[in-house]
């Protein structure tokens, strides 16, 4: 099997915090493509590859039990899992005691009345996230002959695992102890609560514990929290470097600043990634230090419940781990996710703008997409785009060409297959345009299709692209669409090119604009805004327009809702597309425009298609006024 | 595909392992494989060079003895036709085929090694070089007698030299000797030829009073800040005549018991003619006539030495007796003589150049306008002001002589309050003949002789609370001044305390025997106290032989007070990147091969800054740390193979672990920004095992590299019990024990790492992962690792991954971790034992 994936860094580093798949138009499950990304990659995980290696053995281990004998245990029919402290305390090299934690959990039960049944082992999220999903399922098969009820856990991650890739019947612990714990005997004390993604964004628990942990102390919000909370940035142990440090610098100081004594949170690994902070040999005082608390620690030392030590004593004498083999099956794991999540991403990059690391989950969808075209499960539409392109080079399968050739010229216009075919209107309104102004340029014979959709759906486009790169033949380029201007720029990587809007920036004082008295939404294309950074440029352009006011959706520039028509969207998951188009034209609406302006010919089919609104191209609006005529 | 060359060394791989089964083996994995008789022989190698040009290899696994043995040939010879190390050889004879007489089982180890190798050597890269220029000049730290020794080598061999002494004057402590043993000969003899040849030998650059203030740079080209103590006297003018030292202050005892002022003029009543010149002449009223025709009375404290009553006076009644007439305790003569403010430390100083102790000069601390030494100084010397001097210095290499200094035993049982309890140093002064007393033995109580003089040994060495150590020349030179004394004054009663008599030494034991007849009385004695008897001391100590107290009552006692690391000495190993021992001087890189080499390279150590040791010894260190620098900085540029190791910025969280792990200096801070010096990397891997990023690795044993070993080996064989052996000590005594046919079981499969240290908790883990029976680490002897403390490190490692195979139900006896020298082979042998009983399954 080809394995396309490779030479990008993002999908390894990625902390899967699933910030941007909130904020996905399409909804995508980027975590999981990253997840499978992975499985390819194998990645070797920081502290030399040393707890994805535990986490390979613990899958097939048996743990000794390590809570405490203290503890009331194997009672009811409830049982706690308690996950890999030990390991850490073990392993970390700097003095710890997560273990702690486990303890106070049973105890935490044990004052309300549960003796639980004791699971030890792994929970194999970090399996799960760094890609070894093999291991992963070997550890879910044992895990579900264990377990046959309700498991309690403290830590997000474990949480997150049992429940939603194990699918066993689990309940947080502070979902659990709700209403049951009164206030505290010890003291108040002043706390702010870290939310891991794993219970927050992936599982949307950001009440529970704050309100036990209200019961018992003081609690205020770091400046991020809740959905918006700052990941620790580390994820599977994957991702240690100089951004997830920087990233863990930050979210420490937003804790400091908010004056609580302890910082508390529900994930092991939270805590001993910030806990890392302070333990490097060069830390100096920056941030501040504040105690990074387990939840279930907290709750009980503030209610004074006596947490007992770990067992010790363990037997050096044990059994050799079982070899195992696995067999690659990479075509298992990847259709066990679903084909339409991989090509429902619309490639608006929408999801680079909420990563805190600023890493691009649409490069490895596209990467992924290749890997899918290669194996055949590609959705239909898009193989026959391009079988309609090597045909005729048109997306549409218009054999009719455009051509305006004049002789050497320096500027060549690239109008771009929805132009030509759908909205001819743009195109002749450029072409008078350009005329109007004078420009030396021609529509070269053998232009083609930019090979935009075959490169955002998974396809080879060097076919189009050399045929292109003949025509225009290192002359400037003028493109009208916004997807034609971001892939000629971006991947051919030498062409001199500029979007209409920019060309015709500085250049409308030369023509003889009559007003328009219109008040209009000016929608951002993802490839002309978020992929090239161009969103004051269009405004300026069309704020040229004597009489014309602009307003902003309520979404505009960075955060830009797309129109749902880009990466093969639109053809390969119409109802989306179509969705996707409607959601944006209902907030033009409440806008009361009377126009929607965007400078992407994709955009304006996808919105119009959606809406009551005109939709029209800033181009448009320029030819209207220079012909003098109202919207 | 990987070109696999088979050794079959006459009959002693072939004659064990069956080379056709691996030939078949390794050819149906697709692996280019040709075998020979003698690889090594000139016919192999050249089957190795052809094979790679023909078939285009571009990686090499070569299967035949230990790479100890002969991986240097092959290295050449892989050299000559791809990079040099692009290639891995797998040890199939002292480790496979001379352990075992079972065929089957040798066979079986021999494809694992080899599978190892082959998957190892995927992925390795081609290692350059580069070349890194160097200074040839030379910064040697300390001049005593080793530094002075040093520098005079260097000297010779056409290195410059610049000499930096904190000291006014050279020669360190040696200057203050008497005499030494075991020639009885005069130490400033010795000493003077060579003071002078350094300060007459035109490539030596001397700066006195001078200190390192800091210290950076890289091996061949570091640079130094030195800061230079005002001396206020102008070193070029000052011609060393003495004549503001001019001084008749006379002690009656050597115990500085003397007042802080003296005069400075004398009123010869016998000449004065009582005519008031002077006194009208003293501007400062320090003379007075109480009434016309009277002696005048002189007041010291007013007088400010401008001698202008002198020069009134016609009848040369008034006489100078000092030119300073303040009177402090000498330092050179360790309290017991005394100096005055302007001063040169002794009088055979060298060089011979006064200064002025801004502490004490009544000028300089602002007391009076004094103008004793100014106006009585002919070449105009004297200067007014001096702040003294900052300069750069840039030098290749470093070579630190700083020093011992005896160990402080104020507050002790040896009551050194006392004045007649001296140290050894102070009784050398005691007996040098431009010592304090002019060479007297007296009491410093008194200035009396004393008629029993005790020495007390191991005063504050050999003992667990103080220093443990040794200090190794104390029982030669206690015997040396009992010996001394004794000829001069048979009469004294000389007695010596000592734990145990160590003469070891070219004619020590006869020196020592000549001792006992002179009727030197030797006790074997631990002293417990020394406390005052009327005016006399009275020692108290146990004789070790006969298990009873004695007293021995006696008018000085003389301690031979321990040797430590000078204050000099500890100021370098804060500002230098220096190892020290626990015994506080600074640690060689190696005690035995390498022993004027410190962990960082380009700087050299000998002398006492070492350990204590004689003054030959000092000869012998500084030449052979001259004849090191000289390699070092023989050629213009050193090549330096880039095995070492390397940081990948995007990964860094800066934590600075790697630095701290460094022994080598070779992790520096950069704008905020961590880089490897490559010169000063020795590659052995220990910032790489506790990288908790990755950021940092070696670029030849890399992570991937280590464990593609152990999973090729382990693929082949899930019995095996991996040996990471380091390259220094474990890998050795494993080839000695197969070289001496001591048998172990095939199970065991040795991985050789640069150092122990190198050994992640993944390494250690993961062979565990793959069903590994179990995992042995072979390191170097405790405190002897060859790379300092790397062994230390993979110790405590161990610890954390067995508690972790505990607590997995593993098993922690399935890791374990020994020491063994290169000389082992059998406790090699043992430790495999080990591991094999504690592992057996049922």
């Amino acid at each position: 099997m080809e394995r396309s994936c490779g030479g990008v860094e993002g999908p390894i580093e990625c902390t899967t915090c699933k910030k941007c798949s909130l904020t996905c138009p399409a909804e995508l499950d980027i975590p999981d493509i990253i997840r499978l990304y992975r499985y390819q990659e194998s990645p070797k995980g920081s502290h030399r590859g040393l707890f994805l290696l535990t986490q390979k053995m613990m899958a097939r281990s048996d743990p000794e039990p390590w809570l405490s004998t203290e503890l009331d245990t194997e009672k009811d029919d409830v049982y706690y899992f308690p996950g890999c402290l030990p390991i850490f305390d073990d392993l970390l090299g700097w003095e710890t005691n997560y273990k702690r934690a486990g303890n106070a959990g049973v105890a935490l039960l044990n004052h309300v009345g549960i003796s639980p049944k004791i699971i030890y082992g792994c929970c194999g999220h970090d399996l799960y996230y760094s890609g070894n999903l093999d291991h992963f399922n070997v550890l879910k098969a044992r895990l579900k002959e264990k377990i046959q009820g309700k498991v309690v856990v403290g830590c997000a991650e474990c949480y997150h695992a049992l429940k939603n890739l194990h699918g066993l019947d689990v309940v947080h612990i502070s979902e659990l102890l709700g209403g049951r714990i009164d206030g505290p005997r010890v003291s108040w004390s002043k706390v702010t609560y870290h939310d891991p993604c794993r219970l927050g964004r992936y599982n949307g628990i950001y009440d529970a514990p704050r309100s036990l942990l209200g019961s018992v102390s003081v609690l205020n919000e770091m400046d991020n929290s809740k959905e918006n909370s700052l990941c620790c940035g580390v994820s599977a142990w994957l991702n240690c470097n100089s951004a997830s440090k920087d990233n863990r610098v930050n979210r420490l100081r937003e804790a400091v600043a908010t004056g609580a004594d302890n910082l508390v949170t529900t994930c092991c690994k939270c805590r001993i990634h910030l806990d890392c902070v302070y333990h490097e040999e060069q830390y100096k005082g920056d941030p501040q230090k504040i105690p990074i608390v387990d939840f279930q620690e907290f709750i009980a030392d503030s209610i004074g419940i006596k947490v007992p030590e770990s067992a010790t004593g363990f037997s050096n004498k044990g059994k050799r781990l079982q070899v195992l083999d696995l067999t690659d099956d990479l075509e298992g794991h990847l259709l066990s996710t679903s084909v339409d999540n991989l090509f429902n991403c619309t490639t608006c990059e929408r999801c680079r703008e909420e990563c805190d690391f600023e890493f691009n989950p649409v490069e490895v969808v596209e990467d992924f997409r290749r890997t899918f075209v290669s194996e055949g499960w590609n959705p239909e539409p898009h193989g026959k785009i391009v079988e309609r392109l090597k045909q005729t080079g048109n997306v549409f399968g218009d054999e009719e060409k455009v051509i305006r050739s004049s002789r050497a010229t320096s500027h060549v216009y690239f109008p771009g297959c929805v132009a030509v075919s759908r909205r001819p209107s743009l195109m002749t309104d450029t072409i008078t345009i350009l005329d109007a102004l004078g420009v030396d340029y021609e529509i070269p014979e053998g232009l083609v299709c930019c090979g935009s959709v075959l490169k955002r759906t998974g396809h080879d486009a060097s076919f189009l692209m050399e045929q292109n790169r003949r025509a225009i033949a290192g002359r400037k380029v003028i493109a009208s669409c916004a997807g034609c201007y971001a892939t000629l720029a971006k991947n051919y990587g030498d062409i001199d090119v500029m979007h209409i809007s920019q060309f015709l920036e500085d250049k409308l004082e030369n023509l003889n604009l009559k007003s328009i008295a219109a008040r209009v939404a000016y929608h951002d294309p993802c490839h002309l805004g978020r992929k090239m950074g161009a969103y004051d440029g269009p405004r300026y352009l069309l704020g040229k327009v004597p009489g014309i006011e602009i307003l902003e959706f309520r979404d505009s520039r960075e955060e830009a809702v797309c129109c749902g028509g880009g990466g093969g969207v639109k053809s390969g998951n119409r109802d989306l597309a179509n969705s996707l188009g409607r959601k944006r034209m209902e907030e033009a609406v409440c806008l009361n425009v009377r126009a929607v302006v965007t400078s992407c010919p994709f955009c304006e089919l996808n919105l119009e298609e959606n809406g009551s609104i005109p939709v029209l191209d800033i181009v448009e609006i320029v030819a209207k006024s220079l012909k003098g005529e109202q919207l | 595909m990987v070109g696999v060359f088979l050794c079959s060394c006459g009959t002693n791989i072939a004659g064990i392992v069956d080379i056709d089964v691996l030939r078949d083996c390794f050819l149906k994995q697709g692996h280019e494989v040709e075998d020979h008789l003698f690889l090594c022989s000139q016919a192999g190698q050249d089957l190795i060079k052809k094979t790679v040009r023909e078939k285009g290899l571009d990686r090499i696994v070569i299967a035949s003895c230990s790479p100890k043995h002969h991986g240097g040939i092959f290295k050449d010879c892989v050299g000559e036709v791809i990079n040099p190390y692009m290639w891995e050889m797998a040890n199939i004879r002292e480790q496979c085929a001379w352990t075992t007489l079972d065929k089957d089982k040798a066979t079986q180890k021999a494809k694992a090694l080899i599978t190892g190798a082959i998957q190892r050597v995927q992925h390795h890269s081609p290692i350059g070089s580069i070349d890194v220029p160097v200074l040839k000049r030379i910064a040697v730290i300390g001049a005593g007698i080793a530094g002075m020794h040093a520098s005079l080598e260097l000297a010779d061999k056409g290195f410059e030299v610049i000499l930096v002494e904190k000291e006014p004057n050279l020669g360190g402590n040696m200057v203050r000797l008497d005499r030494t043993f075991p020639t009885d000969d005069c130490a400033m003899c010795t000493i003077s030829p060579i003071l002078n040849d350094v300060m007459m030998n035109k490539r030596i650059k001397i700066h006195t009073m001078t200190k390192v203030d800091k210290f950076e740079g890289r091996p061949g080209e570091y640079r130094l800040t030195l800061q230079k103590r005002p001396r206020y006297v102008d070193f070029l003018k000052c011609t060393g005549c003495g004549a503001c030292g001019k001084s008749e202050v006379q002690a009656s005892a050597p115990t500085f018991n003397l007042p802080f002022m003296v005069d400075r003029i004398r009123i010869s009543q016998e000449n004065c003619t009582m005519c008031g010149a002077c006194f009208k002449a003293c501007l400062h009223g320090a003379i007075s006539q109480v009434e016309k025709k009277t002696i005048p009375l002189y007041d010291r404290t007013k007088c400010v030495g401008c001698w202008k009553c002198r020069e009134a006076c016609k009848f040369e009644a008034l006489q100078i007796i000092n030119v300073c007439p303040v009177v402090v305790p000498s330092e050179f003569d360790l309290g017991l003589g005394y100096r005055k403010a302007v001063f040169v430390p002794n009088s055979q100083a060298v060089p011979l150049k006064y200064l002025r102790d801004p502490i004490h000069c009544l000028k300089l601390n602002g007391t009076m306008d004094c103008q004793g030494c100014a106006s009585v100084c002919g070449p105009g010397a004297i200067l007014e002001d001096d702040s003294g001097e900052t300069l750069d210095i840039l030098v290749g290499a470093v070579v630190v002589a700083t020093g011992y200094q005896e160990y402080d035993l104020s507050g002790t049982e040896y009551h050194i309050d006392n004045p007649n309890v001296v140290t050894g140093l102070q009784l050398e002064r005691l007996l040098s003949p431009a010592g304090p007393t002019g060479g007297k033995l007296v009491r410093p109580s008194d200035g009396i002789v004393p008629r029993t003089v005790t020495f007390i040994q191991c005063a504050g060495s050999r003992d667990i609370d103080r220093k443990e150590y040794c200090s190794k020349i104390c029982c030669m030179y206690a015997t040396k001044n009992a010996r001394l004394i004794k000829s001069d004054h048979p009469e004294i009663d000389v007695k010596v305390c000592y734990t145990d008599l160590r003469a070891a030494g070219r004619g020590y034991e006869e020196y020592f025997d000549k001792a006992r007849e002179m009727g030197i009385e030797f006790i074997r004695g631990q002293v417990g106290e020394v406390v005052p008897h009327g005016d006399r001391l009275m020692v108290k100590c146990e004789d070790t032989f006969l298990g009873r107290p004695i007293e021995l009552p006696s008018d000085l006692v003389v301690l031979s007070a321990a040797m430590e690391p000078s204050i000099g000495t500890i100021e370098m190993e804060k500002l230098v990147p220096l190892v020290s021992g626990k015994d506080g001087f600074i640690a060689p890189m190696h005690i035995k091969i390498a022993p004027v080499d410190t962990t960082t390279m380009g700087i050299f150590i000998c002398g006492t800054a070492e350990s204590p040791k004689p003054i030959q010894e000092c000869i012998t260190d500084a030449g052979a740390a001259a004849s090191r620098v000289a390699s070092f900085l023989g050629n213009d540029a050193m090549t330096v193979d880039l095995v070492t190791a390397y940081i990948d910025l995007d990964r860094c969280t800066r934590c600075g672990k790697c630095k701290e792990i460094c022994v080598y200096d070779a992790i520096r801070e950069v704008d905020g920004q961590f880089e490897v010096v490559d010169i000063s990397c020795r590659a052995c891997g220990k910032c790489a095992a506790d990288c908790p990023t990755n950021a940092i690795d070696l670029r030849f044993n890399d992570d991937i590299q280590l464990e593609s070993s152990a999973r090729g080996i382990m693929q082949v064989d899930k019995d095996s019990i991996i040996a990471y052996s380091c390259e220094q000590c474990g890998y050795n005594a494993a080839d000695l024990a197969g070289t001496a046919k001591n048998f172990y079981s095939t199970e065991i499969k040795i991985i050789k790492v640069p150092c122990s240290g190198r050994v992640s908790l993944a390494h250690m883990l993961l062979p565990f992962e793959m069903g590994a029976k179990g995992v042995m680490l072979a390191a170097c002897l405790e405190d002897q690792c060859h790379y300092i403390d790397g062994n230390k490190d993979a110790k405590k490692r161990v610890e954390l991954a067995k508690r972790t195979l505990d607590i997995m139900g593993i098993g922690s006896d399935r890791l374990q971790f020994f020491n063994v020298s290169s000389a082992e082979g059998d406790k090699f042998v043992q430790a495999v034992k080990k591991i094999l009983n504690d592992t057996k399954e049922d």
